[in-house]
């Protein structure tokens, strides 16, 4: 991609990414391109590798510190965030499996570097490595996060790492840091509790020249737009939230776009412009909500929430105004939606994988479940979230496993691949190699 | 990331049930009242009473006979008794507007029409989660005897109180008289015992056991376990289980068996049943053991190992939070963690409980090892062991065998347990799902039906209705039942 294009040329060339080989390359977020989990018609990674014979394995290359963001791909680099402890023996992640420290904060308020590392994506080469922050974090984490759970995005001119409470960082293709905003504490966790820090995970969005922030926290909580090329806030709009951890995304619509947050409170559509809501919908069933609102056509499709038992999906229509009233949503269920890991809409399907790992495909026009099905008979921990390529599904599970499933209407689980590791974080596809962070190393997986 | 606690502890207390004895009555005799967790002392969850139905409709109000408010959450389970109908709660339901914010609640509804009655209130205690977990209410399930109602309450008290509250002509009963309202929605209390005064129990996060009755002695779990380190245990020589004098509320017997070695906390309920000429009381272990007493004397008679010896808490190996079943001189019982830990391998046993000693061995009629981690109970009829587990599975065995018969995945976490009621099988799910099946060797669903939120509990017969608690409401269901079909 060439540097010198524009903001504006570049976003165009985004939006072309489908029709580009070189676009075909690109991971620019968390999920990918427009966050919808899918890659390019193109891209064929592996269904399956053996990590101990490296078949089908192009690298594995170590990655210091602890960090459930996602890896990004622009071109053919890719560029990961994470937050390396100073001292050794800090407490490590601890999955759903071993919780025995139940919903506490991590213990390792010790100082920390935040670094921003490129990688040369053919061979896992580290072509940079940056210290962008360090310092003891402002804020404590649930033993399960990370200090570096947000993904950055990328526009192939920029690289925006949201660090929680450490700031908002963007910078050139080369590391540098271009300018830096202090969204003040990201301070998350328990609804009841504010003693309780969690550590927030909601990754910033790129829309033309703005870079869209989800601050949800127990206080004064507001989405916001910076300039991308100098950091100037561009507008910000308050509102009163929980505590979240979703990511906001952008749903073009053909009336209008909109900016689609998913809350505690309220699902909300702003305007991408101004930040003025357009829209809302009472969520009241739940309260903490951690997957990313995705598009399906007209609609945008909305999960999550604690606790379960009334843990909806919704299919919202886009261009609606004020508060939404039943004709407003297309279909709705009353439960079966994730915890944690955002759904997937896959060639005419919509996939939802719960946290125990039970994947349902339903039906996008309606809702209709098509069919409900274990992944796997102990496949159970899924934080991160289902991608696609090729007529297959990738599954990530906290126990190390990524499961091939093959898309369709008739469940088929094509492949196991352990990786050895806990998995928290969602992978990347870029071409024909799939991109998985694991908790101590990058692989790349394929070609 | 963010995970929520919440029910994981409350849970467990109102999941756990019994069977009977005549005085060690077997069984529910298919009419009448549920007057315990298991409607009998031996815990088997099993009732004859017939003309239930097993379909019904929340939103149409189809076989819906009527619905309480309950707190926002829920985690007892019902009992119903002499035309009253108890459940804990907290207090988000605020029946009384005098009192404001969380509380632990045992709530008192009529039976006829679900008209709210009286209602226990118990502070929360200022040591906060370590001892008892905000909103989680009352998890104990009660036991109703000759009119007296035993629980434990949010703050780790024995409670002895008049079911019929001061509704009868305003009597207080004592020897307690120091109750500081009398007015007909307040509770008449008869006598309390703190277990965290007398004994120097340290709860885990919540006390929630379900009594259970012998004779003359009432018995509980004391919850004790470790502080918020979840390395240390705080009151190690602090019982496990104690017995109290049912009329006095004092201390009869204790035992503190698993000392220093409870991984988490114990949540599980005892069970009583003849073994032999000796009447036991039985109970799972915060060190992942079952154990079994002389229900007169707490003379340990026996313990089991449920836990295999090379396993790792916690990743391999269990805390005990099932309540065991006694039938026909075996005990059963599975083991599980907290559902805050998630998922994972869990072992289902028959036991024999008239060997002595360590019987891990010597005790051991068969295993069941494809079970995940379980907090249910089981029920046992026609030859069929009825077990569920967290992960959402129910499994059908041969009760002599342990060998399966069949497994129904409900696709969704179980917290509760299956119960027989006539010849189906009622088993509610975290989706708030309750299905019905066959109570046999084959597998037929016989119909789903929705409650709208998480159904915590296990649904309950009584009186010719069927009573079901979902987060919040408190369901009585009865009519009849078109073709059972879905």
């Amino acid at each position: 991609m060439n540097r010198k294009l524009s903001p504006r040329i570049a976003w165009l060339l985004a939006c072309l990414a489908a029709a580009s080989p070189a676009a075909a390359q690109n991971w620019p977020s968390f999920r990918g391109p427009d966050a919808n989990g899918v890659a390019a018609a193109s891209s064929k990674p592996p269904s399956k590798w053996d990590l101990s014979s490296s078949r089908n394995v192009a690298w594995k290359v170590p990655v210091p510190g602890l960090a459930h963001s996602s890896p990004i791909v622009w071109g053919d680099r890719i560029y990961v965030t994470t937050a390396v402890p100073a001292a050794v023996g800090t407490p490590a992640v601890i999955t759903g499996n071993v919780d025995q420290a139940g919903i506490d904060s991590a213990k390792d308020l010790v100082s920390h570097t935040w670094r921003l590392i490129a990688f040369e994506k053919a061979t896992g080469k580290i072509l940079w490595d940056k210290v962008v922050h360090q310092g003891v974090p402002r804020l404590k984490r649930h033993v399960k996060a990370s200090h570096a759970s947000a993904t950055p995005a990328t526009d192939g001119q920029s690289i925006v790492a949201l660090l929680g409470s450490e700031g908002l960082f963007c910078f050139d293709t080369s590391g540098n840091l271009k300018w830096r905003q202090d969204l003040g504490l990201m301070d998350v966790g328990l609804v009841d509790d504010p003693s309780y820090q969690w550590g927030p995970a909601s990754s910033p969005t790129i829309f033309g020249n703005l870079v869209i922030v989800q601050n949800d926290r127990h206080k004064d909580s507001f989405v916001a737009a910076f300039d991308l090329a100098t950091g100037t806030e561009v507008w910000r709009t308050s509102h009163d939230e929980y505590p979240s951890w979703a990511t906001p995304t952008i749903a073009r619509g053909s009336a209008r776009t909109e900016i689609v947050t998913n809350g505690g409170k309220f699902i909300r559509g702003l305007d991408p412009k101004t930040g003025r809501e357009l829209w809302r919908l009472s969520d009241n069933q739940t309260q903490v909500k951690v997957p990313t609102p995705i598009v399906s056509g007209e609609m945008v499709i909305v999960t999550g929430g604690y606790p379960p038992g009334g843990r909806p999906i919704y299919a919202i229509r886009l261009g609606r105004s004020g508060t939404l009233d039943a004709a407003s949503i297309a279909w709705q269920t009353d439960r079966g939606s994730p915890y944690t890991g955002t759904p997937l809409l896959y060639d005419g399907i919509l996939y939802a994988c719960t946290d125990n790992g039970i994947l349902s495909a339903y039906n996008p026009a309606t809702g209709q479940r098509i069919y409900q099905q274990r992944v796997g008979p102990a496949a159970a921990g899924f934080s991160a979230s289902p991608i696609a390529a090729d007529g297959r599904l990738y599954l990530t599970s906290e126990d190390g496993d990524i499961f091939v499933v093959r898309a369709g209407r008739t469940f088929e689980l094509l492949a196991t691949n352990p990786m050895g590791e806990t998995l928290m974080a969602t992978p990347a596809i870029s071409g024909n190699m799939l991109i998985v962070k694991t908790q101590t190393q990058l692989v790349g997986i394929g070609s | 990331m963010p995970k929520h606690n919440v029910a994981a502890l409350g849970l467990a207390a109102g999941l756990l049930s019994l069977s009977t004895l005549a005085l060690v009555a077997r069984s529910d005799p298919g009419k009448g009242d549920w007057p315990m967790w298991g409607g009998t002392p031996d815990r088997n969850l099993v009732s004859n009473m017939k003309g239930l139905p097993t379909s019904w409709d929340i939103k149409t109000k189809k076989n819906i006979k009527w619905v309480a408010e309950l707190g926002s959450q829920a985690y007892g389970n019902p009992v119903v008794s002499n035309g009253v109908v108890l459940v804990g709660t907290n207090n988000e339901a605020m029946k009384d507007p005098a009192v404001k914010g969380d509380k632990g609640v045992m709530m008192a509804f009529r039976e006829s029409d679900g008209q709210f009655l009286w209602q226990a209130v118990h502070d929360k205690l200022t040591a906060g989660r370590a001892n008892d977990w905000p909103f989680q209410g009352i998890c104990s399930s009660p036991l109703v005897e000759n009119g007296i109602a035993y629980y434990v309450s949010n703050r780790g008290e024995v409670m002895a109180v008049d079911i019929q509250g001061f509704r009868d002509n305003g009597e207080n009963d004592g020897p307690f008289k120091e109750e500081k309202q009398t007015r007909e929605t307040d509770v008449d209390i008869i006598w309390r015992y703190d277990m965290m005064d007398e004994l120097g129990v340290f709860q885990h996060n919540m006390a929630n056991s379900s009594p259970v009755v012998y004779d003359n002695l009432i018995y509980v779990s004391t919850s004790n376990g470790q502080d918020e380190s979840h390395v240390n245990v705080p009151s190690p020589k602090s019982p496990a289980i104690i017995a109290l004098d049912k009329t006095t509320g004092k201390l009869v017997w204790e035992d503190a068996s698993p000392g220093d070695k409870i991984l988490h906390g114990q949540w599980s309920s005892p069970a009583v049943g003849k073994i032999g000429d000796t009447v036991q009381v039985v109970i799972g272990q915060g060190d992942g053991w079952v154990r079994g007493y002389e229900a007169k004397t707490g003379k340990k008679l026996w313990e089991f190992d449920m836990n295999p010896k090379d396993s790792v808490w916690p990743k391999t190996r269990n805390e005990v939070i099932s309540t065991p079943v006694i039938y026909e001189n075996v005990v059963y019982i599975a083991n599980g963690q907290d559902p805050e830990h998630g998922e994972g391998v869990g072992h289902l046993y028959a036991i024999d409980p008239t060997k002595t000693g360590d019987i891990t061995k010597s005790g051991l009629i068969w295993h069941y090892g494809d079970i995940r981690r379980s907090i249910s109970t089981g029920a046992i009829y026609n030859g069929i062991l009825f077990y569920s587990d967290f992960s959402g599975f129910l499994h059908a065995l041969d009760v002599k065998t342990g060998k399966p018969f069949w497994k129904h995945d409900m696709f969704a976490a179980i917290w509760g347990s299956p119960i027989v009621i006539g010849d189906k099988v009622y088993l509610g799910d975290e989706d708030g799902d309750v299905t019905v099946l066959n109570a046999d060797k084959t597998l037929k669903v016989v119909a789903e039906s929705n409650m709208g939120s998480s159904v915590y509990s296990t649904p309950v017969p009584a009186n010719g209705a069927l009573y079901i608690v979902n987060r919040n409401e408190l369901f009585a269901i009865a009519g009849t039942d078109a073709t059972g079909s879905k």
